[in-house]
C-alpha cells in the first residue's frame, strides 16, 4: 500500500459528538488515503486519526450500530462505492460486533445505485482481512492506538469492476467518507458525513496493470484449441518434408 | 509412394479439422446448454460453506428478467433475539446482472444453528413474490 497524492487534507464536520472514531488522519499533511494493487485485487485503506484516549478512537470495541465507512471512486464510464458498516447486537451480556461490506456502481454521467455484492461478517478482531465467499470484496479493520492511527481497508477484484463495466487503468475522484448512523446504502443517507477526506473533489491514480481486458474464460477455452492447431501444423509440415525427401 | 504419402497426409488433415470441427460443435453445444439452464431455471444459487468455526452462506443472484429489477433478501437465525438476523433491498440489478450475498456466522458452541434464507422479487417479502427459499442446520 502507498500514500494517495491529494489526499492530504479532510474535513471534519464533528457531526453527533464522539467524533474520534471518524477522524481520517490527515494531520500535519499526512495523507489519510492509502492504495494499492496486485495482479487481480485493487485496495483502499482509510487511515483514522489516533487518540490518548481509549474511547475516543477508532477500535473494533469502540463501533455502534451505523457506523460507516466508505470510499467512492470512477473507472472509465462507471462510479464505484466500496462501505463498510457495523451492526452492534447485545444480548444480555453478550455483543456481537458485526462488520458489513458492500460494493455498489452506477454510471459516472448520473443514474441510479446498483447492488452488486454484500458481505456480512460476524465477529471482528483487528487485523483480520475477511474476504467474501467469492473472492470478490474483502475489508480489514485496524484498531487506532494511542501513538499510531487505525484504519479501514478494502479489497475488490478487477475482474469483478471489469464484469461491472470498469475499463481502462485511470482511478479518478477517490474520496472517503465516515459517517455515524448511516445506513448502508452510498453517502450513509446523512445530510453530512462526520469526516471526507479530501476536503472536496477527489483524487487519481493510475493502475500499473490494466483492469483486464480479455475475460479470462475466453483464453482457457481457447487454448485447447490452440494446441491442436499447433499439433496439426507440426504434423501436416512433418508429412510433407517426408514427401520432399522421397 | 509419393502419390501414396499425400493422399494420406490430406485424409489426415481432413480427419483433424473433423475432430476440430466436433470438439469446437460440442463446446458450443454445452455453453449454449449451460446458459440455457442457468437463465430458464435458475435465478438465484445458494450453499453452505462449512469453514471450521465460521459456517458461511452465500447466494449468487441472476436477473434472468428483460428489464432492470429489485430484489428483497431475508436471514432468519434461531440464535439472535430477533429472528431476522439480515434482511436488505438489492437495487437496479440490470438483465443479465448477477448479485454476490455472503453471511459468515459464528459457530454455537452448543445445540444447532438453524439458518433460514428467503429471496423475494420486488421489495415486498410476501409469498407471491418469493423466488428462493432454503433452511441450513448447522451443528455446533
Amino acid at each position: 500500500m502507498q500514500d494517495l497524492r491529494g489526499t492530504d487534507n479532510s474535513t471534519d464536520y464533528d457531526v453527533s459528538g464522539a467524533n474520534g472514531r471518524f477522524n481520517i488522519y490527515t494531520a500535519s499533511g499526512t495523507n489519510g488515503l492509502q492504495v494499492g494493487e496486485d495482479g487481480d485485487s485493487i485496495a483502499f485503506l482509510i487511515k483514522l486519526a489516533n487518540s490518548s484516549e481509549p474511547g475516543n478512537r477508532f477500535a473494533i470495541q469502540n463501533l455502534a450500530t451505523g457506523d460507516q465507512y466508505e470510499v467512492d471512486f470512477t473507472i472509465g464510464n462507471y462510479t464505484f462505492v466500496i462501505l463498510f458498516r457495523a451492526i452492534i447486537i447485545r444480548l444480555f451480556i453478550i455483543t456481537i460486533r458485526i462488520g458489513t461490506c458492500s460494493l455498489y456502481y452506477k454510471l459516472a454521467s448520473g443514474g441510479s445505485w446498483s447492488s452488486a455484492e454484500y458481505y456480512l461478517r460476524m465477529g471482528l478482531t483487528s487485523g483480520t482481512t475477511y474476504t467474501s465467499a467469492n473472492g470478490n470484496i474483502g475489508f480489514a479493520l485496524t484498531n487506532a492506538t494511542s501513538t499510531s492511527p487505525g484504519s479501514v481497508k478494502f479489497i475488490i477484484k478487477k475482474q469483478r469492476l471489469y464484469n461491472l463495466g470498469a475499463r481502462g487503468n485511470l482511478v479518478s475522484d477517490i474520496y472517503a467518507l465516515a459517517a455515524a448512523n448511516g445506513n448502508g446504502w452510498p453517502g450513509g443517507g446523512v445530510s453530512q458525513p462526520n469526516d471526507r477526506c479530501p476536503s472536496t473533489g477527489g483524487a487519481s491514480w493510475t493502475l500499473q496493470g490494466d483492469i483486464p481486458d480479455l475475460p479470462m474464460g475466453i483464453l482457457i477455452l481457447t487454448l485447447p484449441l490452440i494446441a491442436i492447431y499447433i499439433y496439426i501444423s507440426k504434423h501436416t509440415r512433418m508429412i510433407h518434408g517426408s514427401k520432399i525427401t522421397h | 509412394m509419393g502419390q501414396k504419402s499425400r493422399i494420406s497426409a490430406r485424409k489426415l488433415t481432413a480427419l483433424l479439422f473433423i475432430i476440430i470441427a466436433a470438439l469446437l460443435a460440442l463446446m458450443i453445444l454445452s455453453l449454449y446448454r449451460q446458459l440455457s439452464q442457468s437463465t430458464e431455471v435458475r435465478s438465484v444459487e445458494a450453499g453452505l460453506i462449512e469453514a471450521e468455526g465460521s459456517p458461511t452462506i452465500y447466494f449468487n443472484l441472476k436477473n434472468i428478467g428483460a428489464n432492470t429489477a429489485n430484489y428483497t433478501y431475508r436471514v432468519i437465525c434461531n440464535l439472535t433475539a430477533e429472528p431476522t438476523l439480515d434482511e436488505g433491498i438489492i437495487l437496479n440489478v440490470p438483465p443479465g446482472g448477477i448479485f454476490y450475498y455472503t453471511i459468515a456466522l459464528t459457530s454455537p458452541e452448543q445445540g444447532t444453528l438453524e439458518v433460514t434464507l428467503e429471496v423475494y422479487k420486488d421489495e415486498e417479502t410476501v409469498s407471491q413474490n418469493l423466488l428462493f427459499r432454503q433452511k441450513w442446520i448447522i451443528k455446533g
